[in-house]
């Protein structure tokens, strides 16, 4: 069993998705607090129902950005967690293995080992978004 | 009491409706667009629909849940939406009336004052008329009154219907309650995708079908579909022709950030750069007391072997009494918009100060205009006809799309307007394939296009404006090439109206230059003139081009028709330059020569 195989490809994907999920709405919400800043222009009876409205949906979609950034991180956190524990695991395998086994389970061997997740760990194995 | 008291008209509340409140709804249609896009991308990753039933699972699963809660904004933000829009097409009308209604303030106040001057020193013999027109004047003053005070009452439900509508939209469980109520894109889209494109009216009378949230669904559904369908109202298209602009606009941003524009990507930007200048020309603009608005009417960036496609309206031409278009010559493309669209609002501004009714003034680049190879498309002047009935103008399509969508509408009064090359393609149009027209205005035409030898040929009343040292004006001559006759000759027959030099044309050196200065002089404003440190006036030929927009043609400043040949007048030109001269040329050659250089391609 090479190491590359144990990756949770799937919880690095899920990270990424809400990471996308986040900033696609924080840009929504761009668009919004721009079409906010000329509420004025609707005329001073409505000016402020209309912003109440704009200011409602803006905390809404700041909460999802938020809650998403924070989904992100934590599967990210999740994912380096694996990495260390597979990492781990491989090497304590590998050390009660023949020594002429030894050699057959590191045919595709991590050339640069995962121990930061700061940048994103798909690109950094070569995985295509 | 003398019986002579006229009280003044209540004074005018302030009308505080602002025409940039549209920056509300483009951004939030761009707000429900991302969010559509982010809730339809992210669907694949939720609970499939056959898993609703199972509540207790999808209920803890987060991703279902904050897609759902995306789709609720969505639902909350396109009702909103449809409110505003509602509140800003009513409050456009409360503004045209609240414009008439100080006009007529201002006539009423002056009256009264003038009645006070009379009854003030009055004799007795003049008693009797005088109380006869107070009478009048209260009776006008009390009307006054109470449009003013039905005007009120109409700014102030529009309000209150915005104010509830929004509060009917404004929490998470409101939205998700919208959802199913929703209009269903996809079913829309199917209609679209089947109905017949191809006639105007038809796509009119479909449109104004449609509720108002179900236009909105479809422009952020399919922006480009909508913002190029003839006969989808003016307003409906601009919006959804701005709304793509913007998102092709965040897309090339978004590649420079990333450092992968390509050479056509930074010519996309150019354009749209271009024509944002050309919508961004009416902010804050008043003409003649009237607020401005401009409609992007087409905008294809890519089309035309990527010259693109561009239309920008100042005015409604669905509602303005008289429309006007302009049409770009030779070498016009998306990147050189500026010059037409910068035309096409001197037009509006001379026609406006001409009439009390209402214009509209559409700066049109919806043809291959030739360029530097000069190849012909003969179907240019169909492609015009085409067009000015699809944007509801034409003489028949106003009586049938434009008045599907506002029926209050009248005829309008319709003049295209033909620049150099475009006025051989507005030529073709009125000849070849019967354009619809009232007035068509030809100016720096080096011809009308081949066949069409005299201005009855044309439909509609014809007017030509040729400056005499323009040399385009002199490439028509009706032989085996060019583009047909000069349509400023007599024997042409059309009204020829005044046009001033700017300088002497000669074949060399700054006489060159000002030929070609003579050529793109004709829609010169004062303003103009005074920021490029010109004579300070009006050109003469915008203002008559002005008082044919607006239906005034039988005062415009006429001159006799040219009698002397194109080719006589070259070989003149020729007698004073020395090459041509030593070369034994004679004007017949130099108008070849000159053709070959304005016209490269045409005729041959």
């Amino acid at each position: 069993m090479a190491e590359l195989d144990m990756l949770p490809f799937e919880v690095l994907r899920a990270g990424r998705t809400w990471r996308g999920l986040g900033e696609d709405v924080e840009q929504a919400r761009s668009y919004l607090r721009d079409a906010s800043s000329a509420a004025p222009e609707l005329g001073p009876r409505v000016a402020g129902a209309v912003s109440r409205f704009f200011g409602a949906w803006e905390g809404e979609m700041s909460a999802r950005v938020r809650a998403a950034s924070a989904n992100g991180e934590m599967l990210d956190a999740a994912a380096g967690i694996y990495v260390a524990h597979d990492q781990q695991s491989a090497q304590d395998l590998r050390s009660l293995l023949p020594w002429s086994d030894y050699a057959a389970i590191c045919r595709k061997p991590v050339t640069a080992p995962i121990t930061s997740l700061t940048a994103d760990p798909l690109d950094a194995l070569g995985e295509a978004p | 009491m003398t019986g002579l008291e006229v009280t003044d008209p209540v004074p005018l509340p302030p009308f505080e409706v602002a025409p940039g409140g549209r920056a509300v709804t483009s951004g939030t249609r761009r707000c429900v667009q991302a969010m559509s896009a982010t809730a339809q991308r992210m669907s694949s990753h939720t609970a499939p629909p056959g898993w609703d039933d199972a509540q207790a699972v999808t209920a803890q699963h987060v991703l279902t849940g904050t897609v759902r809660d995306l789709e609720a904004a969505e639902a909350a933000l396109h009702t909103g939406l449809t409110v505003l829009d509602a509140y800003l097409d009513r409050t456009d009308e409360l503004r045209a009336e609240h414009e008439n209604h100080q006009s007529t303030r201002t006539q009423l106040s002056r009256d009264i004052a003038d009645f006070r001057g009379q009854a003030a020193g009055h004799t007795a013999a003049e008693r009797s008329d005088l109380a006869a027109t107070a009478v009048a004047l209260r009776g006008r003053v009390d009307d006054f009154d109470r449009q003013v005070s039905a005007w009120q009452e109409r700014l102030t439900a529009a309000e209150d219907r915005l104010i509830a509508g929004l509060a009917k939209a404004d929490t998470l469980k409101e939205g998700h309650g919208l959802v199913a109520r929703a209009p269903d894109e996809a079913a829309l889209l199917r209609q679209l995708a089947d109905l017949d494109r191809s006639d105007p009216t038809t796509v009119a009378t479909w449109w104004a079908s449609l509720t108002r949230a179900e236009r909105e669904a479809l422009k952020m559904a399919d922006p480009e579909a909508i913002g190029s369908l003839d006969g989808i109202a003016v307003a409906d298209r601009d919006e959804a022709n701005r709304l793509a602009l913007d998102a092709l606009r965040t897309h090339l941003d978004d590649k420079r950030e990333a450092g992968t524009l390509t050479a056509a990507d930074r010519d996309t930007l150019d354009k749209i750069s271009t024509v944002q200048k050309a919508l961004d020309r009416t902010d804050g603009l008043q003409i003649e007391g009237r607020v401005v608005t401009s409609y992007l009417l087409l905008f294809d960036p890519e089309t035309a072997n990527g010259d693109g496609f561009a239309a920008v309206a100042y005015g409604n031409p669905e509602t303005a009494d008289h429309v006007s278009i302009n049409v770009p010559g030779l070498t016009s493309t998306v990147n050189t918009f500026g010059g037409v669209s910068q035309d096409a609002l001197n037009v509006l501004r001379s026609a406006s100060a001409q009439t009390d009714g209402s214009v509209a003034s559409i700066a049109w680049l919806g043809y291959d205009a030739p360029d530097a190879e000069g190849i012909l498309d003969p179907n240019r002047g169909e492609r015009l006809t085409a067009k000015l009935d699809a944007l509801g103008v034409g003489n028949e399509q106003k009586a049938a799309a434009g008045a599907a969508v506002h029926p209050e509408a009248g005829r309008a009064n319709l003049t295209v307007i033909g620049h150099s090359y475009g006025s051989t393609t507005t030529g073709k149009a009125a000849g070849d394939f019967d354009m619809d027209s009232d007035n068509v205005v030809l100016v720096g035409s080096p011809g009308p296009g081949r066949g069409n030898v005299h201005a009855s040929d044309l439909r509609g009343t014809v007017y030509v404006g040729s400056a005499d040292d323009d040399p385009v004006t002199r490439l028509g001559n009706g032989g085996s090439i060019g583009l047909g006759v000069d349509p400023a000759s007599a024997e042409f027959g059309a009204i020829r109206f005044r046009v001033e030099n700017q300088e002497a044309f000669s074949l060399s050196g700054s006489g060159l230059l000002a030929g070609l200065e003579n050529h793109v002089s004709y829609f010169d404003s004062r303003r103009e003139m005074q920021e490029e440190g010109r004579a300070l006036r009006d050109s003469a030929s915008l203002g008559d081009i002005g008082k044919v927009v607006v239906d005034r043609g039988g005062e415009v400043d006429v001159v006799p028709g040219r009698t002397g040949s194109s080719i006589d007048w070259w070989g003149e030109q020729a007698q004073d330059h020395p090459s041509y001269r030593a070369a034994g040329a004679v004007g017949e050659a130099v108008t070849d020569h000159l053709r070959r250089r304005f016209l490269p391609g045409v005729g041959q």
